[in-house]
């Protein structure tokens, strides 16, 4: 399947065929990515309905001459990101009085040794700050390059790189392993 | 990095939901829903350019029903000041001192004057 620029000056006029036809072909990435920050289908299936209204009260944003599945996920992922953060306010109270995973470093490595069992590695995952977490989730699980991150974040290479080491380090604090040098 | 962390994060990758088969037109009813509504705001009615004036003439207007609602009328002389003002005027030397009007055109005169307040 190939993408027509032309659909998106249709859907800049608002026809809706042509709205239809870039939902149809954009969901299964707009999905990927938004998969890879949450982990239930309701919510999931409920931000990439947000991401395709946002894409669509803004289309008037997007140039004739700009890369649109780019700047779809950018739209994506900066909803991701605003969607992690209202998660994080309204978890801040566990946050404070739950368990504290850097306090339990050996039971982290003693799940974590267990075959198939990501338990505690999501844990921390998730307890990251989504700042840090992004770019690292981006880079090791969706395998995009340190540009693509600094252009889908809107931020500098060297701040990409910070984001990812920093991340990495309090990963491997959180799971009780020494942090090994910087990859990017 | 942690092999075991790798290993986590390439189970990640297979972890993806697909859209249902109704997602499409999920998306457009919503956004046809949304439409309608927006398209009924007050504010789509004014230009773009002239919302910022129109905001401002909002807010000033506002403030002053505001500022009209919650400060009181201060009147111009309260009563002590008229009891101990030298220049007091019939209709008030008889409201403050509590004395009987000498004639009835001067009753007449300081109901008219109180009514007028």
């Amino acid at each position: 399947m190939t993408f027509e620029p032309e659909l998106v000056i249709r859907a800049q006029a608002g026809e809706g065929a042509a709205q239809e036809e870039l939902v149809r072909q954009f969901s299964p990435m707009v999905f990927r990515l938004v998969s890879r920050f949450f982990r239930h289908r309701e919510d999931v299936e409920d931000l990439a309905q947000d991401v395709f209204f946002k894409v669509f009260t803004r289309i008037d944003q997007v140039r004739p001459d700009e890369n649109f599945p780019g700047w779809l996920r950018r739209v994506t992922i900066n909803t991701c990101y605003d969607e992690l953060r209202r998660t994080r306010r309204r978890n801040a109270a566990f946050e404070i009085y739950g368990p504290h995973q850097e306090n339990e470093p050996v039971a982290a490595v003693e799940v974590l040794s267990e075959p198939g069992d990501f338990g505690v590695a999501r844990v921390a995952l998730e307890a990251l700050d989504p700042k840090l977490k992004i770019p690292l989730i981006l880079k090791e699980v969706e395998e995009l390059s340190v540009a693509e991150i600094a252009q889908s974040l809107g931020i500098t290479q060297t701040n990409v790189k910070v984001r990812l080491f920093r991340a990495r380090k309090k990963l491997a604090a959180s799971l009780g392993n020494p942090p090994e040098g910087k990859r990017s | 990095m942690n092999s075991k962390l790798d290993e986590f994060f390439k189970s990640e990758r297979a972890r993806v939901f697909e859209p249902g088969p109704y997602f499409t037109q999920r998306v457009m009813a919503r956004l046809a829903g949304q439409t309608s509504v927006r398209e009924s705001g007050i504010w789509d009615g004014v230009l773009s350019g002239a919302r910022p004036v129109f905001a401002l003439a909002m807010v000033l207007l506002l403030a002053f029903m505001a500022i009209q609602l919650f400060l009181p009328d201060m009147p111009e002389r309260g009563p002590i000041d008229a009891v101990l003002s030298p220049d007091q005027t019939d209709g008030e030397h008889l409201i403050f001192t509590g004395a009987d009007p000498s004639s009835p055109e001067l009753e007449k005169m300081i109901i008219i004057t109180e009514d007028g307040q």
